[in-house]
């Protein structure tokens, strides 16, 4: 997003839109250019994302195969409910994304707001329920992570590698949220100043594709943790 | 930031012409729409819809899967459910991908990118694996380490203090009984009472243990989860 | 000539170095710049100071190594007569010692309390019977003693060689060349006027900064003794309580979120900002080999931060993963260290590998040999980094997998043969320009050939077994690092030190440091050679009697290396206050860069460059700013086309 020009020529009537009057930085040779660069960009610090959680899903990879026994009994801890209906909340988060993109090209400015603002209310959800309905009763009941374990109904020594699995998995993921819905929250802010229209929509479509991977990562996270038994 | 030159565009050239086309902004990409492609609503809400489906499949194949375990005592193998799970996940990943994320109307260069960095996560998969998951394969000495992952016990480790100066000297393992072990036999001592009296009402004996317990889950079969002096007395600490 | 726009600034037609305004908005400016030039000098000031530093650390532990570490108990005779055993440390020149706390005793033998009476108190019982206890709420006085021992002193060397390895790998040489020389080239060789994300890359640099203070005050809070690879467990049981462990391992996190900014910036910058004119196959070797290298900063750098931050989490809360008591698996973590790490060994010499064929190309002056097969050799280089870290590995992993990582390690040896023999073919009757550059480029070839091959007895599983840990593996990989990477780096600096700089540096100076480097270099590291494969361990503080000979010249060496060092540094900074001034293209360089001004304008270039003729086609092309007296044109045979 660096290379998105901010600059405002002042001269301008008031009544162009802000996104019109957009310029792209001066070092590339025209805005379709900037706005290649910056989508490149985005897709090549997606993948040092998807490396990220890369070396989570090996860990869990080795393992489950290692404790396949712990690992079952770790996951009848999670209630398939509660990361399903965060699944949906991701899901429908990612469609209001994806079409505020498309409410950004064809300049509805109600509606790119209204969509931006239901991606963040659902990104506060889903960390809600991760922490209020999830987290917080197993914390509560030992179930820790590692050395912190103290869950008295235990089955498997190896438990507690479940859980640092778990915690560990889910607590990244959750980063990846906040700092998502705090980059969704810096969209609204400009949008409500008219910055994003159909000729200046850069800002959107690389945060919507970073929302995106969030979503790709919980797709798997899913299953992994709450359904495979 | 940047600095302007103000020589390239004079300024009123920023005013929008007014037959702007809003599918190519710039108007030097006509015919080309890669990176610019503005996909209908009712496509959008078509994915969002099959997503949903495929979350509720692959949730009811994970339930249906332990329906037939507990009511006809039917077992998959292991592989059945995960291949499931994780086929379905790779469908709606794919979804998001190509629709949302708009891969299918991009410049090739994305994807190829995505498939490079697949390409990386598998080699660190596979060689981890072909190392970890294979310990012994030629010198049957190492198979045991895996076997027993490290030395199995779970011990509670606790920081040495120094007697005298009450310092921090070195954390070792205190005691040698099994984490879960310890927690089972004073739960009170580490949990907050009110947090063990739920446990205890959650967990009560109800019924005896009925089937292959790795296959079961709390929400149907609770009696499992019972506390642990139950059903498992008998089992040695640390068993592995 | 200088045109203002809307914000009345002026239009930088000048020298990007030239200050605007007075001295604390010029240190803002420079604090603040987007501009990759300032950016790459910033990165290169800081590199060489760290280098300096992990360099004096070096020295250190080579002093160390002069004799070994004794503790000799003897018998010595007072001034009264009376005799006395005495133990005394030899060959210890480093001991920071280590911090006891012992009680405070009074003068009739009792422990005190911290209110200054005694701990105890005494309890006549009953029946009269005297009982002594510790008064309850006393604490005990104590006082801190440093005591010096022959562990404390060993443990200072952990510390000084950790210090020399984790500086030197997360702060100089991963860094050094792409973030320094090609922070500053990479745009103007493809003729942009700035990398593609200016302000991305001024947060990488701060990263950088914030990255280093970490590890700096690790450092200087007592430093860590884990070897800059942070192998569990022993990185996460010892020390218990020192959380100096975990800033060196935040610190190295943080740095990598550097690496990866600077590598993505260069990929998109290559993709996208090419000067009209300019293909694939006509962009320099160097800017091929930055590609290269900012494709593996990408793809290994993200899995490096997982793996720190699960070490954190081990180290800070004891999860598991990593620890064998709780079943996780300390190999594990090796494999995750490693997935990064061993790329990370390319994105060291591949930027290296690129400044060469520069140097070659340029000082050499003729047509690279075989300029594709160069270009595809740092790719494959690039792609098999990723399936070869288990060579690090083979006494700890099982037989299978050494196996195989054994077989595909040898890949690794047909693109860099390549690369081998393409300078070779390219040196073969060029107009070669023995000046320092040339010589370092020389050296590179000499000293990475040397490290190559002695990179095969390593790979090979059976001879790697007696070679493991040894001194032959430290010797190797300095080859490599050092031989490699860090003379390239200086050759390049002397390279581009007229383009930078705007000032020529004294060509004598310049050639008496490279070869009491290259000497100073060989003495150091060839013996240690013989000390690995007779048996000497590395990481040791001291060694049996028979070793100390080899040592002692290995250190002597060292001196000489640095003794080298310090020239080029006076050199250096001799020539930016004293140096005649440079011209644009002093060596008749045919790339991008060598047709701007020295140094550069702000935006590099008055008109956007069009490229029409590849980087090394000297047999074509008389260089710009050179007339053909200087540089004539080969003579062609009739038949040419």
């Amino acid at each position: 997003m660096s290379a998105i020009s901010t600059h405002s020529a002042t001269e301008t009537t008031a009544k162009t839109p802000r996104w019109a009057r957009t310029r792209h930085a001066h070092h590339f040779r025209s805005h379709e250019e900037e706005f290649d660069a910056c989508k490149l960009g985005m897709w090549l610090f997606l993948t040092t994302e998807v490396l990220l959680f890369a070396g989570i899903f090996v860990a869990y990879a080795i393992f489950r195969a290692k404790y396949p026994e712990a690992f079952s009994k770790g996951s009848h801890h999670l209630d398939w409910r509660w990361g399903g209906l965060n699944t949906v909340i991701l899901l429908i988060s990612s469609f209001t994304i994806a079409y505020s993109i498309r409410n950004a090209q064809t300049n509805n400015q109600v509606w790119l707001r209204r969509n931006l603002l239901i991606t963040l209310i659902c990104g506060g959800l889903f960390l809600a329920i991760k922490f209020i309905f999830e987290y917080g009763p197993k914390w509560a009941e030992g179930k820790r992570p590692g050395n912190l374990f103290l869950y008295p109904g235990a089955e498997n020594p190896h438990e507690p590698i479940w859980w640092s699995i778990y915690y560990s998995a889910t607590g990244i993921h959750a980063s990846h949220v906040v700092i998502g819905m705090a980059l969704i929250f810096w969209l609204y802010i400009r949008s409500l100043k008219g910055t994003y229209g159909p000729k200046h929509y850069t800002g959107v479509e690389v945060v919507g594709l970073y929302w995106h991977l969030v979503d790709l990562i919980w797709i798997f996270l899913f299953p992994l943790l709450y359904l495979i038994h | 930031m940047s600095h302007n030159t103000p020589q390239h565009v004079p300024q009123d050239a920023h005013i929008p012409n007014p037959d702007f086309d809003p599918v190519d902004p710039h108007g030097d990409h006509a015919g080309d729409t890669h990176g610019h492609v503005i996909v209908s609503g009712k496509m959008l809400l078509g994915i969002l819809m099959i997503l949903l489906v495929f979350t509720a499949l692959t949730v009811f194949m994970a339930q249906a899967e332990k329906w037939a375990a507990y009511t006809f005592g039917i077992h998959f193998p292991d592989a059945v459910n995960v291949i499931v799970a994780m086929s379905i996940a790779t469908i709606k990943a794919l979804l998001v991908a190509l629709f949302f994320m708009q891969l299918k109307y991009d410049t090739k260069l994305h994807s190829i990118i995505m498939c490079f960095c697949i390409l990386a996560f598998g080699c660190f998969l596979g060689f981890t694996s072909l190392d970890i998951l294979n310990r012994g394969r030629i010198d049957p000495i190492k198979a045991d380490e895996r076997i027993a992952g490290g030395t199995g016990g779970v011990g509670l480790m606790s920081r040495y203090r120094d007697p005298v100066t009450g310092q921090v000297v070195r954390v070792e393992v205190a005691d040698k009984t099994p984490l879960y072990e310890f927690v089972k036999q004073n739960p009170e001592q580490r949990l907050s009472p009110k947090v063990v009296a739920k446990l205890a009402a959650k967990h009560k004996p109800k019924a005896p243990d009925i089937s292959d317990a790795n296959r079961s889950r709390p929400m149907l079969a609770p009696m499992l989860f019972a506390p642990a002096e139950v059903h498992h007395d008998d089992q040695s600490p640390g068993g592995d | 000539m200088s045109t203002h726009d809307e914000h009345g600034h002026d239009h930088h037609e000048g020298s990007y170095l030239t200050p605007r305004g007075g001295f604390l908005s010029t240190v803002w400016a420079w604090m603040t710049t987007v501009d990759h030039k300032k950016l790459g000098v910033m990165y290169l000031a800081a590199i060489l100071t760290l280098f300096f530093v992990g360099g004096v650390a070096a020295l250190a532990v080579r002093t160390e190594l002069y004799s070994p570490n004794r503790e000799v108990t003897r018998e010595i005779t007072r001034d009264d007569g009376s005799k006395e055993t005495v133990t005394e440390i030899t060959g210890q020149l480093f001991n920071a010692g280590t911090v006891i706390s012992k009680p405070v005793i009074d003068s009739e033998g009792r422990a005190l309390a911290t209110d200054g009476k005694p701990l105890e108190e005494e309890i006549v019982g009953p029946d009269g019977t005297v009982t002594r206890r510790t008064r309850p709420d006393a604490k005990p006085l104590v006082e801190k003693e440093r005591v010096y021992t022959l562990a404390s002193g060993n443990q200072t060397y952990n510390r000084l060689m950790t210090l020399h390895g984790a500086i030197m790998v997360f702060m100089v040489i991963v860094p050094s060349i792409p973030a320094s020389l090609g922070n500053f080239f990479l745009p103007i060789m493809i003729g942009a006027k700035d990398v593609a994300f200016p302000r991305l890359n001024l947060l990488s640099w701060w990263i950088y900064v914030a990255g280093s203070i970490f590890a700096v005050v690790s450092v200087i809070a007592g430093g860590v003794d884990t070897g800059w690879t942070f192998y569990t467990p022993y990185s996460t049981m010892t020390d218990a309580d020192h959380w100096r462990v975990v800033f060196m391992i935040a610190g190295a996190f943080i740095l990598g979120f550097s690496s990866i900014l600077t590598g993505l910036n260069f990929i998109v910058t290559v993709h996208k900002l090419r000067a009209p004119g300019m293909g694939w196959f006509d962009m320099p070797l160097f800017v091929w080999a930055l590609y290269a290298t900012a494709i593996i900063q990408v793809l290994a750098t993200p899995v490096i931060g997982i793996t720190l931050l699960l070490l954190i989490f081990e180290r800070l809360f004891h999860v598991g993963i990593f620890d064998p008591r709780m079943g996780g698996d300390p190999v594990l973590f090796q494999h995750f260290f490693w997935f990064y790490s061993h790329p990370v060994v390319y994105v060291m010499i591949i930027p290296g590998m690129g400044i060469a064929s520069e140097l070659i190309g340029v000082h050499a002056h003729k047509k690279l040999f075989g300029y594709r097969s160069m270009a595809y050799a740092v790719l494959g280089i690039a792609a098999v980094s990723f399936i070869v870290w288990g060579h690090h590995m083979f006494t700890a992993q099982g037989e299978l997998a050494a196996a195989v990582f054994s077989a595909v390690t040898f890949l690794v040896a047909i693109p860099t043969a390549v690369k081998m023999f393409n300078w070779i073919g390219t040196l073969y009757k060029g107009s070669i320009q023995l000046n320092t550059p040339m010589l370092y480029a020389l050296s590179f070839l000499f000293l990475f050939a040397i490290g190559g091959l002695t990179g095969l007895p390593l790979a090979t599983l059976s001879t790697d077994m007696h070679l493991h840990d040894s001194y032959f593996v430290v010797a190797h990989f300095h080859y490599v690092m050092m031989g490699g990477t860090i003379i390239a780096f200086i050759g390049g600096i002397h390279h581009w030190w007229p383009k930078m700089f705007g000032r020529m540096y004294n060509e004598k100076v310049g050639i008496l440091g490279c070869l009491l480097v290259f000497v100073g270099f060989n003495v150091t590291f060839f013996t240690q050679f013989f000390l690995g494969t007779r048996g000497m361990p590395r990481r040791y503080a001291s060694y049996v009697d028979e070793f100390q000979l080899l040592h002692q010249i290995s250190t002597i060496g060292s001196y000489i290396l640095a003794i080298g060092m310090l020239v080029h540094l006076l050199n250096f900074v001799y020539s930016l206050f004293n140096g005649p001034k440079a011209p644009p293209n002093p060596w008749g360089g045919l790339t991008l860069e060598w047709t701007t001004e020295s140094p550069p304008i702000e935006h590099n270039f008055h008109h956007e460059p069009l490229v029409t003729h590849g980087p090394y086609d000297f047999d074509d092309v008389v260089p710009p700013h050179r007339s053909p007296e200087e540089f004539p044109l080969p003579e062609k045979p009739a038949d040419a086309h």
